[in-house]
């Protein structure tokens, strides 16, 4: 299995209140290589925190999160920047360029931690690769201020995937587009997960990009329920 | 792509926000440079004007009270190949008779053309009827060359003034000279001895004309060296007593009219113990003898007055006239109709205190008449008494004993032409030095034997037992102890520092700020850095970096800019602070390494800053980061609480508890430990305000809410942006509060005994010492102060003064040798005047002034001084000894037994006036007096003093004014600390606008919202404005109440009086500046939602 959660709990303090809310009340989820998931559910219902939990950007209050294998609870930070480095690619529902950074720079951003000269070649090639896929190659030298949401969004999707991550999480990846531009990008993801290979976790409240994906997943209060594909 | 073009890409992107904290490490850099520059400088030009001051001089010596030939001066040129300068050093007063200008305590100087050779450029010097000035001396007296000066020179003489029959009649010798020239300021204008950078007035006469004057011709009693190298192994310590004369020891030997006798006298009439026991170890078969003025043979009802008396050996007499005998001439005998057997009773005068001279009798019997042909009756006995040896007639003795010429009959007369001062009777050795011993000695002569080629060798053994160091002949290595003195007691970069504390304070708070904000902002960029494989340590580096390179760029420019600060305020201390250093002419010094340490320090100390702010930043999960949410636990919130409030509580019960100790225990509680009660109340303020707000963070908000309720709970959910808004002011306001307090300011309460001023209403000073105390009765009439009706409720308090450096604040250079002040204990303990700070145990807290009395040990005397002399000037402690060598040789301790609270003694040590005479006998006359009069009288004392003391060159300054010039030091420093203050308060308050500032653009949505809710602008702005106003105004109150703590005994000090109600002023004005800043914030946020439009906000 190349990711887990088991019995995954969250609470959240109560703003205005003295107590806690529960956010995640016991999920469990598998994640298979080359496998694409879908969460949907409504607003505050945890989906960002599943995601950030399963990306190590946060921590569960109870549970068992296991990426290739391995019990990310003894590791330390280093480890789990290095996970998020060459295992997980990110996809935001903003696209969080750095805006002092051109198109091709922050593609190539995810390259500077890499330590081998021959990685950071590679991922070179690869990020051309990617930019070009995905009709980016003219704009190489444009900052994000220059930009459309659309090609922002598509370039986050390229540094996302630069270091050829086996795991890729995307939260709410089109929920800042237009339906035309959403669309195109469904489509590009879905292709790349499988030109890729790669395993894929997607929060949305599209329909359509959640048709795309393998498996879909209700997140309702707490819980993690399987939705049958119509 | 690699890290140094993303910290370049940064640099381009973030460039305003970089702008801002380099500007921070700039100032903060500029600040603390200056003060090191300032440092610098100040010593700079103190060594810069000690050059001046000495020239080529590099040993002096100055025997106090004590003249030497001026072979002494050709001898040492021999002997170290260089030209040695003798010197005559007297006070006088200058005047300038055209404009009728007066110049007291100038500094004359008899100097022959070897003395102007120590400068460059070296003036012809003095000729025998002309001056040179110094350039402040023309200045105050309007002179110009060519112009008349009328000079009255202090009269020395060979024999110590105090010593019995001793004082001449006039002490001033008085000439009218020409002024040649106006020496300059490094030609030899500044001349002087002490380590003072203020410049003496000088006066140079010809070496030859004042000796002259002063009936001391072939004398000098001050001689100068260069740099010498012939005689590397004659360190100049060592020369004195290789080349002195008996002359110069004031031994004179003499032979007695062939008789085959010499006689050895002294120049200082009577021989001290060490020259009386060296030449007792020389010459073994010397006959000693005491001879001394009585007021009186008494027997029966007739009477002999003004004889002389001698005690001397048996075997001079031939005869032991035995204890209480008393061999008498066959002139006395018949003069009293006294017979063999017969008891006669002498009177004589005796030194008393203050230099009264009483009366005291003693009885004898006759043991033997011998006829006046008897070669015993030697009229050489009689010492050389000034103005009575020398005398025509009895009538014409010019003493300072009061003789009542009336009782001299014509028979005392004819003695007189006859027999000159031959005694009229003998006594044993023992019997007078009984009587008539006295500090300066027990003998008059000793008289021996020998042949005239032994004299010489006799004279030079008793010179080899002598230590000339002990007669005060030792060279002092001036220049280096003045250079040692002038880069020493005042830390001028410490000071300039400490003084910019709070300058530095808002330098270092707004690069604080700026970093703080600019990391917010680049928390969504760490939080993606995060999520893409960053490690913390890799954002940590990078984000450090360029705080790094904008810290050392800012502490580099900021070092340079410090030239510039520092030039500013050499100009403030040249100009409007030049109280603060009593100098013009500061000359700005800048050495490379203190830039570099500036640069350094300025860039070092924004390193930690930037290091806790990106641990604090990034300790937060990378979620967080993105998302820019709190999530600290319930728990977290609770504990925080909870650890606020113990620690907010704890901190002022220490604070209140402190205070309450140091009011009950200590009598003259120090302020610098209620500035710590103060600092404990501010710190336990912080925690509780901070409490508050979460409190408040955490309140349901009903429906009835009103306004106050609305800002508390907004400033609770800003509670960092609150704190450090609330931090900034309560700060500011108790700096500057503080510094207001302190500032002393005089009134009515100057005139109470208690206060510095002792309730004194003079301090007055004479150039020429008086040599009568002139409360006392001769003294009154010395002075004609008998008649006087202004005087009937004045008392004159005389102090003596053994001249030293000043310790005071006024000097910058460190005393090396403080001036010592004789106190009238007792009257000073029944007035139970001045205050104290501290006090060593044991001694009644009720009569301090009487533990002065009581020497705590052999040659210690207990003194006082004011407590900043003891910590500052003289860098000791309550408790400490300070060891000095007295004229009689022996080393002598000054224990400081207490500290004064700020007087007019700052400077001074203090000691008791018995004391005072016995350890300093030579010290002649006062030169220092403390008036006690109705202030209604304040005005006609004035003029009869000054009129009356106008000769001895009386400056009379009302003791309030005396006090305030010292505090004119440190009130010019707290000037300067408010100035300083001011601008950090500006530079703060820029801190405060651009956190207002970035608070309101952070606020744009919640006021969109508010707009899109219906609420009118007046209505926002007035919610805002409410808010802030209630922060302000805690941080306000928050360091007005600290700071009345710490100024508590600024508030119940006598000797000071707070404006409190000035100090009210500045918070107001703090209030409407900090509103000032809301209103620009919230109008400039209003105005940026109503140009961009509602949804635009909304959508942030």
């Amino acid at each position: 299995m190349l990711a887990e959660l088991q019995n995954i709990t969250k609470h959240y303090n109560q703003a205005l209140s003295d107590r806690q809310k529960p956010v995640l009340g016991g999920i469990s989820l598998q994640i298979g290589e080359n496998e694409s998931i879908a969460v949907t559910g409504p607003s505050g219902s945890g989906k960002t925190t599943l995601l950030n939990i399963l990306g190590t950007l946060d921590v569960p209050d109870s549970g068992l999160v296991k990426l290739q294998g391995m019990d990310i609870a003894g590791m330390k930070e280093p480890q789990l920047a290095g996970l998020r480095n060459t295992f997980i690619g990110f996809v935001f529902q903003l696209h969080y360029l750095l805006p002092q950074l051109s198109l091709l720079e922050n593609v190539m951003l995810p390259l500077l931690p890499l330590k081998e000269k021959e990685a950071r070649r590679a991922g070179r090639e690869r990020a051309c690769r990617l930019i070009e896929r995905m009709g980016l190659k003219d704009l190489v030298n444009q900052k994000p201020s220059g930009l459309s949401a659309g090609e922002c969004q598509r370039a986050a999707v390229v540094r996302a995937l630069v270091n050829k991550p086996g795991l890729l999480l995307a939260d709410e990846p089109t929920g800042s587009l237009d339906s035309e531009t959403a669309a195109r990008l469904g489509q590009l993801l879905s292709e790349l997960q499988k030109e890729e290979k790669l395993s894929m976790v997607v929060v949305t409240h599209s329909h359509d990009l959640a048709a795309r994906m393998d498996k879909i997943y209700s997140l309702v209060s707490g819980k993690l329920l399987p939705v049958t594909k119509s | 792509m690699n890290q140094v073009l993303l910290i370049k890409r940064d640099f381009i992107h973030y460039k305003k926000a970089f702008l801002a904290v380099f500007a921070g490490a700039l100032i903060s850099t500029a600040v603390l440079t200056g003060a090191l520059i300032l440092g610098d400088s100040v010593n700079y030009s103190l060594r810069h004007l000690t050059a001046k001051r000495l020239g080529k001089i590099r040993y002096a010596m100055h025997p106090e009270g004590r003249f030497f030939s001026l072979e002494m001066a050709r001898d040492i040129s021999e002997r170290t190949g260089c030209t040695a300068a003798p010197a005559m050093l007297s006070a006088g007063i200058a005047i300038n008779p055209e404009k009728s200008k007066r110049l007291n305590n100038v500094q004359v100087i008899g100097i022959d053309n070897r003395f102007t050779k120590f400068w460059e450029n070296p003036s012809a010097g003095p000729d025998a009827n002309s001056v040179l000035i110094s350039r402040n001396t023309a200045e105050k007296l309007g002179l110009k060359p060519g112009d008349d000066l009328l000079l009255r020179v202090y009269k020395q003489s060979l024999a110590p003034a105090n010593a019995p029959f001793a004082a001449v009649k006039s002490p001033m010798a008085a000439m009218r000279f020409r002024v040649a020239e106006i020496v300059k300021d490094d030609q030899m204008g500044l001349f002087s001895l002490n380590n003072n950078q203020s410049a003496p007035y000088n006066v140079f006469i010809s070496l030859e004309k004042m000796a002259v004057m002063l009936e001391l011709k072939g004398m000098a009693n001050l001689l100068l060296l260069p740099a010498y190298e012939k005689s590397g192994s004659l360190p100049p310590e060592s020369l004195p007593g290789l080349i002195w004369k008996p002359r110069d020891a004031g031994i004179g030997i003499h032979p007695l009219l062939n008789s085959g006798i010499y006689e050895m006298r002294s120049d200082r009439i009577f021989i001290d113990d060490s020259l009386a026991k060296a030449a007792g170890s020389v010459i073994p078969g010397r006959q000693a003898f005491l001879t001394y003025l009585v007021n009186s043979f008494t027997f029966k009802d007739r009477s002999t007055p003004y004889s002389f008396i001698t005690a001397a050996s048996p075997d001079f007499l031939g005869a032991d006239p035995g204890p209480g005998g008393m061999i008498i001439n066959s002139w006395l005998a018949a003069d009293l109709k006294a017979r063999k057997g017969d008891t006669l009773r002498i009177r004589y005068f005796i030194m008393s205190p203050r230099r009264l001279l009483g009366e005291d009798s003693s009885v004898f019997v006759v043991r033997q008449i011998r006829p006046i042909n008897d070669g015993i009756w030697d009229p050489s006995l009689m010492p050389d008494f000034p103005g009575m040896s020398k005398a025509g007639n009895c009538r014409d003795w010019e003493t300072d004993a009061p003789i009542d010429l009336k009782k001299i009959r014509k028979k005392d007369e004819d003695y007189w032409n006859t027999y000159r001062g031959t005694p009229k009777a003998f006594i044993s050795l023992a019997d007078g030095q009984k009587l008539f011993a006295n500090p300066f000695g027990r003998l008059t002569s000793i008289r021996f034997n020998t042949s005239p080629d032994r004299v010489d060798a006799i004279g030079s053994a008793i010179l080899k037992k002598l230590n000339p160091g002990q007669q005060g002949f030792a060279f002092r290595r001036v220049y280096d102890e003045a250079m040692n003195s002038s880069s020493g007691l005042t830390d001028f970069a410490s000071l300039f520092l400490s003084l910019s504390a709070f300058i530095i304070f808002a330098a270092l708070l707004l690069f604080t700020l700026m970093f703080s904000l600019h990391i917010q902002t680049r928390m969504k960029e760490s939080g993606i850095l995060s999520a893409i494989g960053f490690k913390k340590q890799q954002i940590f580096r990078i984000i450090l970096a360029e705080g790094m390179v904008l810290a050392a760029g800012g502490g580099i420019a900021g070092a340079l800019s410090g030239i510039l600060y520092n030039g500013l305020m050499l100009l403030g201390l040249n100009t409007i602070w030049q109280d603060a250093v009593g100098i013009t002419g500061l000359e700005m010094n800048i050495r490379p390494l203190t830039l570099a340490t500036g640069a350094l320090a300025g860039t070092i100390a924004a390193i930690p800053l930037m290091f806790f702010i990106l641990r604090h930043n990034l300790r937060k999960q990378p979620w967080q980061r993105i998302s820019a949410k709190e999530a600290g636990s319930l728990t977290d919130k609770g504990r925080t609480l909870f650890y606020n409030r113990l620690f907010g509580g704890l901190l002022i019960i220490c604070s209140i508890l402190f205070m309450s100790f140091l009011m009950i225990t200590a009598r003259s509680p120090d302020s610098s430990l209620f500035l710590i009660a103060g600092a404990l109340m501010i710190a336990g303020g912080a925690f509780a305000m901070n409490s508050f707000l979460i409190s408040r963070s955490q309140a349901q908000i009903g429906p009835a809410a009103g306004f106050v309720s609305l800002s508390l709970k907004n400033a609770g959910l800003n509670r960092s942006r609150s704190m450090t808004v609330i931090g900034l002011l309560a700060l500011g306001t108790f700096s500057i509060f503080i510094t207001g307090a302190n500032h002393r300011t005089f009134s009515a309460l100057t005139n109470k005994a208690s206060s510095g001023t002792g309730g004194f209403l003079f301090w007055a000073e004479t150039s020429i010492p008086l040599r009568y105390d002139p409360d006392s009765p001769p003294g009154k009439k010395e002075y004609v102060l008998e008649a006087e009706p202004c005087l009937k409720k004045t008392r004159i308090y005389a102090l003596q003064r053994l001249e030293g450096d000043d310790a005071s604040c006024l000097n910058l250079n460190r005393a090396v040798l403080p001036s010592v002040l004789s106190i009238p204990c007792k009257a000073f303990d029944r007035k139970g005047v001045f205050s104290f700070l501290s006090l060593q145990g044991g001694i009644n807290i009720n009569h301090p002034w009487l533990a002065l009395q009581y020497p705590p040990g052999p040659d210690i005397i207990p003194a006082f001084a004011d407590q900043t002399v003891i910590t500052w000037g003289l860098q000791k402690k309550t408790g400490d000894t300070i060891f000095i060598q007295t004229e009689n040789g022996r080393k002598t301790g000054l224990k400081l037994i207490g500290g004064l609270e700020n007087s007019v003694f700052q400077g001074y040590l203090l000691v008791s006036d018995s004391l005072f005479r016995i350890h300093f006998p030579s010290v002649s006359g006062y030169t220092t007096f403390l008036i006690d009069a109705p202030s209604s009288s304040r005005d006609s004392v004035a003029a009869v003093l000054e009129k009356g003391f106008r000769d001895y060159g009386i400056s009379m300054v009302p003791a309030g004014e005396k006090l305030a010039s010292f505090n004119a030091v440190e009130n010019t420093y707290l000037s300067v600390f408010l100035l300083l203050g001011a601008l950090g308060l500006l530079m703060g308050t820029l801190a405060l606008g651009l956190v207002l500032l970035r608070n309101m653009l952070e606020r744009k949505q919640e006021l969109a919202i508010y707009l899109a809710l219906g609420f009118n602008r007046r209505y926002i702005l007035k919610l805002v404005m409410t808010e802030y106003l209630i922060i302000l105004f805690a941080g306000v109150c928050l360091g007005m109440v600290s700071a009345m703590t710490g100024i508590l005994p600024s508030l119940l000090s006598p000797a000071s009086h707070s404006p409190v109600l000035l100090l009210l002023l500045p918070a107001p004005a703090f209030l409407l500046n900090g509103l000032f800043w809301v209103w620009l914030s919230a109008k400039a946020a209003l105005r940026r939602l109503r140009s961009d439009g509602l949804s635009k906000g909304l959508a942030m």
